[in-house]
């Protein structure tokens, strides 16, 4: 390493400790939490696209004199169904993760493959529901934003599913220990963010609207 | 060429952002010449106005999304690790896909300016103007601005993402917060405030795409919809992404004046705290860059927007105290970094006169507000990027430059920058607005005019010198010691260049200045 041999114009003698440099090899970053704080932030991210529908639903709201339109429906049952499911998601979510912590393979299983399960419901019923709501996304501007916030969820929905397969498959290989439990983590904390995406919407175009 | 493209290391790929941004500065420089060249006279028929606004269009796609963005992303991922005595990126293989998705990006954005009969359309860099129109346009050009708009906006969070994950986890022990180098403070910053920001631009385009493909009426007035909402969107995400963009070289800058004035930054937290402040500011003063908000907003967003520049203000004033109470010594990156200093304080003067005046002559849509714009942002971040590369040139390429074609290639292009945008300020007060292409009967903004399109000529000169004496250094300069400047961070403790794994051996870091206090070490060691 070069060392210049003139001291800089500032340093007053006595001033700053000598600090000499590490002998032989030294402890190297090595990014431990990077992909935990990575998966934050793009949830964060995530967030603010969300925002933004949000923003742009209630702007259209405020100036729309009937909301929903009168002759548009969006019906309460699909939307309480899907809460309860995401509410019986969050738990097997969280079983998931008391399993891993526990290095309890079997449970850990059992709990991802619920947890799976409920979110393949939560699609199923979402696209059952497009096809008997009554209007299409072309009927007027909240028709559109109706089908952007549900897909919106719905497309978080798919990346929970695709996390919960990779979470299983680790389980299922024995990568999971309860000092190795990222993947289950990552996939639990996902599954109840999506979870919480679908109450910001519901509270958006049910309760509020 | 193979290895270059299949690289993961920081270095490699932060230097082939920093060529894609340079490839689109130039493209974006070239259609502003061409559209300076329009306004040199009072009815000048260099172009028509449909080609006109085409070219205005691409000129601030390019010069935003294009050279700014990624020239942010390149710089950071080339310095940051480095900074931090770190081997690499948090993620290296993302850092590659960013530089993909750029080049993805702005592929579809070439293809749009060159698809047969319709081109761009006109809808100027915000896309605002005719946003409804927009949605109903027919033609492939506008989906591709679209899609390519997304594209971008995904490599920038990526690499936003990449370079937060990096600072907060990849330091060097006792490299706390508080230590950390200017530099990697100010991409921190903006990097949160880009993955804060471009989300919505996402969602604005992804509601844009379904307005168009799927026959959506979400900016339909006519179907109960909101045209307004994307004038909201865009400027949420641009007015702190614009800031965001500047930051880096704002933090370049401040790590270079304290190295050539021969002291410590003068306040340093005074600048930390002025970096963050920016950071936070900027979200809240979106709503003075439209055109029409309601009079109960307009008083808050006015004064939001005065507020932003209170910070960036005290970041300036940290160099001049430094520069007061040191030993300046001349070389290229502390011209550039005081040519930062001017076009900075000029656009800081512009913007502030705009967001007290926003309905007036120097206000929204004017030549004044436009010129304060690219004074503070577009010349900020480009001289700010001039500064730094001439600063890190032996980190990057393990030459240095010549140091008179630096130095007179930053000065062309700072006096062309200031040439270019002053003018704009004095067209502005006598009432010309934004993206005029002619003005027969205002004889009296000829001269103005005159004046900004040679100093445009100049900038581009500027850059071309710049420009060589930046590949003549890379082909054929003189081979840079490992601290040719003396600096105070942990780039300057390996060698020029750097190895693959950039350290092998790293200082106890007891401060914010550990090369500096391994030198006084070794001095008082000797002595």
């Amino acid at each position: 390493m070069a060392v210049a041999t003139r001291p800089p114009a500032d340093v007053a003698p006595g001033g700053a400790p000598a600090l000499p440099a590490a002998e032989g090899p030294i402890e190297l970053p090595d990014g431990k939490g990077a992909t935990a704080l990575a998966g934050l932030l793009f949830l964060v991210a995530d967030t603010m696209v969300l925002g933004g529908l949000l923003a742009v639903f209630f702007a259209v709201r405020g100036q729309a004199p009937a909301f929903p339109p009168r002759d548009t429906h969006p019906g309460v049952y699909v939307p309480v169904v899907i809460c309860f499911t995401a509410f019986l998601a969050a738990m097997s979510a969280q079983w998931a993760v008391v399993s891993a912590r526990r290095d309890d393979r079997r449970n850990g299983l059992v709990s991802l493959a619920m947890t799976l399960g409920f979110m393949l419901a939560i699609a199923n019923i979402q696209t059952y529901a497009y096809r008997k709501l009554g209007f299409s996304v072309t009927k007027h501007a909240y028709a559109s934003l109706y089908y952007l916030l549900t897909g919106f969820h719905l497309a978080n929905v798919v990346i929970a599913a695709a996390m919960l397969v990779v979470a299983f498959a680790r389980v299922a290989a024995g990568h999971v220990h309860p000092d190795a439990d990222g993947p289950v983590r990552a996939a639990a904390r996902f599954t109840q963010y999506v979870n919480l995406v679908y109450l910001a919407v519901f509270i958006a175009i049910y309760v509020v609207a | 060429m193979s290895t270059w493209l299949t690289a993961t290391d920081h270095k490699t790929i932060g230097k082939l952002h920093l060529l894609v941004g340079a490839l689109f500065l130039v493209a974006a420089g070239v259609i502003g010449a061409i559209l300076r060249t329009q306004l040199i006279s009072p009815a000048a028929s260099v172009i028509n106005a449909n080609k006109f606004g085409q070219l205005l269009t691409l000129h601030g796609l390019f010069g935003v999304f294009l050279f700014a963005m990624p020239v942010w992303a390149g710089l950071a991922f080339a310095m940051v690790p480095l900074q931090l005595g770190a081997p690499r990126l948090a993620f290296p293989r993302l850092a590659a896909q960013s530089l993909w998705l750029f080049l993805g990006g702005g592929a579809l954005l070439i293809a749009a300016a060159l698809t047969p009969n319709s081109g761009v359309p006109v809808y100027g860099w915000a896309l605002d103007p005719a946003v409804a129109q927009l949605r109903g346009a027919d033609g492939r050009a506008a989906d591709l601005v679209v899609v390519g708009l997304f594209l971008v906006c995904l490599a920038i969070l990526l690499a936003a993402l990449n370079l937060v994950a990096t600072i907060i986890t990849m330091r060097v022990p006792g490299l706390t917060l508080r230590r950390l180098p200017i530099f990697s403070w100010s991409v921190l910053v903006s990097g949160l405030m880009l993955v804060l920001a471009v989300p919505v631009l996402v969602a604005a385009l992804a509601m844009l795409f379904v307005d168009r493909h799927y026959g959506g009426h979400v900016f339909d007035a006519t179907a109960g919809g909101s045209p307004e909402s994307w004038e909201r969107l865009f400027w949420f995400f641009a007015t702190p992404t614009m800031w965001a963009l500047l930051l880096p070289g704002l933090g370049a800058a401040t790590e270079i004046v304290p190295v050539f004035a021969g002291r410590p930054l003068f306040q340093r937290q005074v600048a930390v705290g002025a970096i963050a402040g920016i950071g936070v500011l900027a979200f809240f003063g979106w709503g003075s860059e439209l055109v029409q908000p309601d009079t109960a907003h307009r008083a808050f967003f006015g004064a939001a927007a005065v507020i932003v520049l209170g910070p960036a203000a005290a970041l300036l004033l940290t160099w001049l105290g430094t520069l007061k109470e040191g030993r300046p010594r001349l070389a290229s990156p502390i011209v550039a970094s005081l040519g930062l200093l001017t076009l900075v304080g000029a656009g800081l003067a512009g913007r502030l006169v705009t967001a007290v005046a926003p309905t007036g002559k120097v206000g929204v849509g004017s030549e004044w507000a436009q010129g304060a714009r690219h004074e503070l942002f577009f010349a900020g971040a480009l001289v700010g990027l001039v500064a730094a590369l001439a600063y890190w040139a032996p980190k990057l390429w393990g030459r240095r430059l010549s140091e008179p074609g630096a130095i007179l290639g930053t000065v062309a292009l700072v006096g062309g920058l200031h040439l270019t945008f002053l003018p704009m300020y004095v067209l502005g007060a006598q009432g010309m607005k934004t993206h005029a292409t002619t003005y027969a009967g205002h004889s009296s903004w000829r001269a103005a005019n005159l004046v900004s399109t040679l100093g445009g000529y100049l900038a581009i000169i500027g850059v071309l010198l710049v420009t060589l004496t930046i590949v003549h250094g890379i082909l054929a300069g003189e081979p840079a010691p490992d601290d040719p400047w003396e600096g105070a961070t942990l780039e300057w403790a390996t060698t020029s260049p750097p190895p693959p794994h950039n350290f092998d051996t790293i200082p106890v870091v007891r401060s914010d200045r550990p090369v500096a206090d391994l030198r006084l070490a070794t001095v008082a060691g000797e002595a």
